[in-house]
């Protein structure tokens, strides 16, 4: 099993057998990584009509369907893990599809590049451009990242909507990273947090 | 001819018979078959008086109307599915207006609710509700991998 990074360390700290949601799930590796080796009933949300193909055909339960409008379907803590990774900066609404992620899941999984990561600086200050980098590899008119996001923007958003965290990684290249220092060393950050419970949409 | 209609789409419709008239040169502007077209569903609706009773069709459509699979469980279609161990496929093409997106969506969100394992997508396809009685690789992939992932 080769997962990336982000989704190696959601995989290992998902309980056995739990009911985990997917959110934007790709072709359903992760899905299929945590069925096989957990036991865990995944279900899956998928803008891409052939990674819903794909997933279906390794015989997952997934939804083609949009996180910034399909999320309300979903009843008040269905889930034991939501699960949102490297989806959040490509919603319309990034804080109502955390809202909804919050709702869902008794805990949520959210993962992201990090637009404060020093090569993206460096990119910026020197290159004067839009930076493109290894994570972040479309230019300014095709990316699919709408919402870029920060470490630190996350950790103020999660403080200001008295969200709480049970758990937070760090990586850069693949390898963890000290949380000190995320908001500069860290590409991608994986956060772990508890549900809201019973938040009304209405 | 009306529902024959309904199994194709406009633009399947348009690209296999465009405003061609049929085996004449110019518009009669009378009640006939000028266009290929109105000639072709002409040709569907006959043949479907041969091989069909009318009757038949009166009865399956008063069928169709009385049912109502929501109102035999409270009102609510996710209960109707509750306490089933099946798992659910819904597939949907885009050009389809028999069978729209948004009534398997509402489908699949009752499946949701009641919490059954569902998988649900919309592929592309020109040819409206017939697409499915055609090449469909991507329809047979789903189906395949649907069929053999059993869990």
């Amino acid at each position: 099993m080769n997962l990336r990074p982000d989704l190696a360390i959601i995989a290992d700290h998902v309980a056995p057998g739990a009911r985990v949601l997917d959110i934007g799930c790709g072709d359903g590796l992760l899905m299929a990584a945590l069925r096989d080796t957990k036991g865990v009933d995944a279900r899956g949300l998928e803008l891409d009509a052939a990674n819903v193909a794909a997933a279906v055909g390794r015989g997952l339960s997934v939804i083609q369907g949009d996180a910034d409008t399909d999320l309300a379907d979903y009843p008040a803590q269905s889930f034991d893990y939501a699960i949102l990774s490297q989806t959040l900066q490509t919603c319309r609404a990034p804080d109502k599809v955390l809202d909804e992620l919050l709702r869902i899941g008794r805990r949520a999984f959210v993962s992201f590049p990090n637009f404060a990561h020093w090569r993206v600086r460096l990119s910026l200050l020197w290159g004067g451009r839009m930076p493109v980098t290894r994570l972040l590899p479309e230019r300014w008119y095709d990316t699919p990242n709408i919402h870029h996001l920060t470490v630190d923007d996350f950790r103020a958003y999660l403080k200001e909507h008295g969200v709480a965290v049970e758990g937070a990684w760090f990586l850069s290249r693949g390898r963890k990273t000290t949380s000190a220092a995320a908001n500069v060393l860290a590409e991608h950050a994986v956060f772990l947090l508890r549900g809201t419970g019973t938040y009304n949409a209405g | 001819m009306a529902a024959h209609i309904t199994y194709l789409s406009e633009a399947g419709l348009t690209e296999k018979f465009g405003r061609r008239l049929q085996a004449r040169d110019a518009k009669s502007f009378g009640f006939d078959a000028d266009f290929q077209v109105e000639s072709y569903l002409r040709h569907q609706g006959l043949s479907f008086v041969d091989r069909f009773d009318a009757n038949s069709y009166l009865y399956i459509t008063r069928a169709m109307d009385y049912f109502d699979l929501a109102e035999e469980h409270g009102g609510r279609l996710a209960n109707a599915f509750r306490g089933s161990s099946a798992r659910f496929c819904l597939v949907s093409f885009d050009t389809d207006w028999l069978y729209p997106t948004r009534e398997s969506r509402a489908i699949v969100h009752a499946l949701n609710a009641a919490g059954a394992p569902v998988s649900f997508m919309e592929l592309s396809s020109p040819y409206g509700h017939d697409a499915f009685l055609l090449d469909a690789p991507e329809l047979y992939r789903v189906v395949t991998g649907f069929m053999g992932g059993g869990t």
